[in-house]
């Protein structure tokens, strides 16, 4: 079952990622007055860049060429062990939460190390953006993780969304905000676009085409649907149904779908009311978010 | 056991007779390998077999798994510093006074993983000591590398001045218990009637004293500058194993010779904290690329801190399986960082070898022209980041696993917060690293390095590797450890499952951890079976301007964070020298000690001002009297 559990996992999240997208485009196309693209575009998109005829930078490390597969790998694994439908994940074992974290980090600092690798400034300049950014969100994810773990006492995912959806706790509420604005930067949605930068050239994009760019936008929409599925297994663990009993885990799947929709709703009229951030400024931004994961940490331990 | 040290020592005597450089370059490097190769065997079979061995002079030596494991880490460290050697010290001259250095140094790190006697423990520490000064101050007509040379020497001497000290109070007990001796085993009999304010008081010494060595902050002052004055193959043994020999003797005395104490634990937590923190973040400043490395390494033992803090204090308070966990997960982290490390040491070597330089804001480029270093130095970087499948992650992810999962002891789950965040950090200064020396426009042209020096740094690579993906090939002896500490192996069989990887304390379905990794690899192998370079090549865009007209500094590259992260970059209170004689430090407490040190040696040393010679003939005649005193006590 564990297997069987895998795969549709790993369908779900790599059939429902761009779909998504495509959503959140829409969404945005409407609050500007638009009709806006359909929702499988991002699909037709990729399927296009996949088609496309490759064309590579003069480099110098082979990593340009192997990190886009590379990072998509990292974030499929990911998805194993997410619980999808069913409270436990397909793939559980005691620390599977940090390999998340790692796997996840993982995908996106290889991005950056292969836009580095093509040898062009600009894409130098997004990686180390890029990280900047990442070095606060791993902190505030870190924060928010040790906290679930400590309340549930345990380092599993299915564990810790079983025990919270039987007793919820004030900091888990307070260590999901944190993880919420972390699930949003990793996302790359304004005001956190920074490195990703579809307005300017500056970006860690800025050297990929055609299959390559396909799948490292891929592997970013893949990225972004994991994490929300874990924000949305730890902030209403409710819909997950028990086991992998037929009805049940169908209904928890369409439940899995409607929430990510909404999310993503959230997300985007989020998006579209605000403006870009300058790197110093978005950096600034976190630091209380940071903090307050921390204490998130405290509060666990003072039973809260 | 001997063999390895026979053949250091003719190495030593062999230099000094052999005038031709080329020659005695060849030989040196050759034998430090063969002897490196001896000594990997010598701890291949310490973990198959228990070894004991009795010299006379109380010179007792003894394998138990502990020093088997530190000794293939030499092993495979020295071996592949030593190949690099024979071609990388072909740009430096002075080769008798390498030669006897550099074999004592290998000589005095083995020896102190072996013996078991206090004595001969810091006699050894000391030449180990004193033969990595000279190889640090390699360069000595350099201003900065003397300095650095200087306060290395300072402090060191400082912290074994308070584990002599240490150990002359455990050996007065000793002597009022009936068995006046040195041996690590009648230290340990002493302690456990010693009355406990003495017993606290030889705990903090040997803590100062060993921290020091580690670099911890912040008594790391002295890393960061002698690792980039050294030359870098010097600098892989420092980092990658000299360092370690604290971790060493560290886990020794606070596990297997004293009884273990809560309070030491949690001064080893903090300082690991302090060390994790400050070493990262001080190396994203950095523009000096060993320099930046070397801050690494002050980060990377506080990850190793962290994890043998956390199994003193867990196992001091009895939690067991928990607390052998965290003891493994800290010595498999000194094995990966010693790979690791004096992988990244060694390419920054290779670095200068073709060009002379360090500073990263003028290097780029070079992965053109150097494909196969820029190679082995990205897989250096993505292990130290701690990507899967590579050995950095493995020991990292133990080390969260387990500190995050101590909730008795409420300050290790906020260490394991704080130490992801720091491996964020890590990835982000290795990019910097990595992408500022090797991609980009090449600043110059230059060749690929000779392949002797691809060969030792390629070994380390393949270490890196097959560590990574199977781990249980150092954690079946680092297991052992605990074993030799007294915990019911068959407790932490129960709960470890050995197979590929180890996992956490509670019960699990095992095949899901194997079922992860074996996607990994699938996915990694079809990506490399279906990898197609397009075969079009196209320059990188520049948005239209002169390529010549864009750089991306290292300099530049954190500027923001490190903007936003002012307040965290206070000045710990570090030794600064002012003057080659006069380390002006900490002002109450070393300032007096050694202003008065050095009125009483001037006095004594006029005549012999500036002659090393004699210098270093006073050093060993207070060396003897010294031992002349140990022996009129007892």
């Amino acid at each position: 079952m564990d297997l069987i559990g895998g795969l549709i996992n790993l369908f779900l999240v790599m059939l429902i990622a761009p779909v998504l997208d495509g959503f959140a485009r829409k969404v945005r196309a409407r609050i500007h007055c638009r009709i806006g693209p359909p929702i499988l575009q991002t699909w037709y998109d990729i399927i296009k860049l996949f088609k496309k005829k490759d064309i590579d930078a003069e480099v110098s490390s082979r990593l340009y060429l192997i990190s886009p597969y590379l990072s998509l790998a990292f974030s499929l694994v990911a998805a194993l062990i997410i619980p999808i439908g069913c409270k436990k994940p397909p793939l559980g074992f005691t620390g599977d939460v940090l390999l998340l974290v790692y796997l996840l980090a993982s995908s996106s600092l290889l991005v950056a190390f292969g836009s580095t690798a093509s040898g062009n400034p600009f894409s130098g300049i997004g990686a180390s953006r890029m990280l900047s950014l990442t070095v606060l969100g791993e902190g505030m994810l870190a924060g928010s993780i040790v906290t679930f773990s400590v309340i549930a006492g345990s380092l599993r995912i299915g564990s810790i969304t079983e025990l919270l959806s039987t007793s919820p706790r004030l900091a888990a509420a307070v260590a999901l905000i944190p993880l919420a604005v972390f699930v949003y930067l990793e996302s790359e949605r304004v005001p956190f676009d920074i490195h990703e930068a579809e307005p300017e050239i500056v970006g860690i994009l800025v050297e990929f085409s055609g299959r390559k760019l396909g799948l490292i936008k891929y592997s970013m929409m893949i990225r972004s649907t994991v994490l929300a599925t874990l924000l949305i297994d730890l902030a209403v663990p409710w819909w997950l149904a028990d086991s992998y009993m037929i009805p049940f885990y169908i209904i928890s799947i369409i439940l899995w779908l409607l929430l990510l929709l909404l999310l993503t709703l959230i997300f985007t009229i989020v998006d579209s009311s605000l403006a870009r951030y300058r790197i110093s400024m978005a950096i600034e931004g976190l630091v209380p978010f940071l903090c307050i994961s921390f204490l998130s940490i405290v509060l666990a331990f003072l039973g809260v | 056991m001997i063999v390895p040290c026979i053949l250091l020592i003719l190495g030593a005597i062999l230099s000094l007779l052999i005038r031709n450089s080329k020659i005695c370059n060849i030989l040196i490097n050759g034998i430090s390998a063969i002897s490196c190769l001896l000594i990997i065997v010598v701890g291949v079979g310490g973990i198959l077999s228990r070894i004991v061995l009795s010299l006379p002079l109380g010179l007792e030596m003894g394998l138990d798994s502990l020093s088997s494991v530190f000794c293939v880490v030499l092993g495979i460290v020295g071996f592949s510093v030593s190949t690099y050697s024979i071609k990388y010290m072909e740009i430096y001259g002075r080769m008798r006074y390498y030669g006897v250095s550099y074999t004592s140094f290998i000589l005095a790190m083995y020896l102190i993983l072996i013996v078991r006697n206090a004595f001969w423990f810091i006699f050894f520490w000391e030449l180990m000591t004193l033969s990595s000064y000279l190889l640090v101050v390699y360069e000595d007509e350099k201003e900065e590398v003397r300095r650095a040379g200087f306060k290395y020497f300072v402090m060191t001497h400082i912290g074994v001045a308070c584990i002599i000290a240490a150990v002359l109070l455990l050996y007065q007990q000793t002597y009022l218990i009936g068995v006046p001796d040195m041996s690590f085993s009648s230290l340990s009999e002493a302690s456990r009637s010693m009355p406990s304010s003495v017993l606290h008081l030889c705990y903090l010494l040997l803590l100062v004293g060993f921290l020091v060595k580690t670099g911890a902050v912040p008594l790391h002052s002295w890393l960061p500058d002698a690792h980039p004055a050294a030359p870098s193959n010097i600098s892989a043994l420092l980092s990658g194993f000299m360092i370690k020999t604290a971790v060493y003797a560290i886990i020794r005395m606070f596990f297997f010779v004293l009884p273990m104490e809560f309070w030491c634990g949690i001064l080893l937590i903090a300082s690991g904290l302090l060390s994790m923190f400050f070493g990262g973040i001080y190396a994203l400043k950095q523009v000096d690329s060993k320099r930046l490395l070397a801050y690494s390494s002050v980060e990377n033992m506080g990850y190793i801190l962290l994890g043998i803090g956390a199994g003193l204090s867990l196992l001091a308070t009895g939690n067991l399986i928990l607390g052998s966990i965290a003891l493994s997960a800290g010595i498999l982290h000194t094995v990966n960082h010693a790979m690791f490390k004096a992988l990244l040491f060694l390419s920054a070597g290779s670095v200068i070898y073709r060009t002379g330089k360090r500073n990263m804001d003028v290097l780029g480029g070079l992965g053109k022209y150097m494909g196969m270093t820029s190679s082995l130095a990205l897989i250096g970087s993505l292990s130290a980041s701690g990507v899967p499948v590579l050995n950095g992650f493995v020991s990292k992810w133990l080390i969260y696993s387990v500190t995050a999962s101590s909730w008795k002891i409420p300050i290790l789950p906020v260490c394991a917060a704080v130490a992801v965040m720091i491996s964020a950090i890590t990835g982000a200064f290795l990019l910097k690293y990595w992408s500022s020396i090797f991609t980009g426009r090449p600043s110059e042209e230059v060749k690929e390095c000779p392949r002797l020096m691809i060969a030792g740094e390629a070994i380390l690579a393949v270490f890196c590797f097959i560590l990574g993906v199977y781990p249980m090939l150092a954690l079946l002896p680092i297991v052992k450890v605990s074993e030799d500490l007294g915990i019911k192996a068959s407790i932490i069989r129960e709960q470890l499952f050995l197979g590929p990887f180890l996992i956490g304390p509670v019960t699990i379905s095992t095949i899901s951890l194997i079922a992860v990794f074996s996607f990994l690899s699938l996915f990694l192998l079809l990506t490399f079976v279906f990898l197609r370079p397009s075969g079009i090549k196209a320059e990188p865009w520049f948005c239209g301007t002169r390529p010549s007209a864009l750089r991306f500094q290292a300099s530049s590259y954190y500027r923001n964070l490190e903007e936003a992260m002012r307040p965290a970059y206070i000045k710990i209170p570090r030794i600064t020298l002012r003057k080659y004689e006069e380390p002006d430090t900490d002002r109450f407490l070393v300032k007096p000690i050694v202003k008065a040190f050095g009125k009483i040696s001037r006095a004594i040393l006029a005549p012999a001002m500036g002659y090393v010679q004699l210098y270093l003939a006073l050093m060993f005649l207070a060396l003897l009297l010294i031992v002349g005193v140990i022996i009129w006590i007892s």
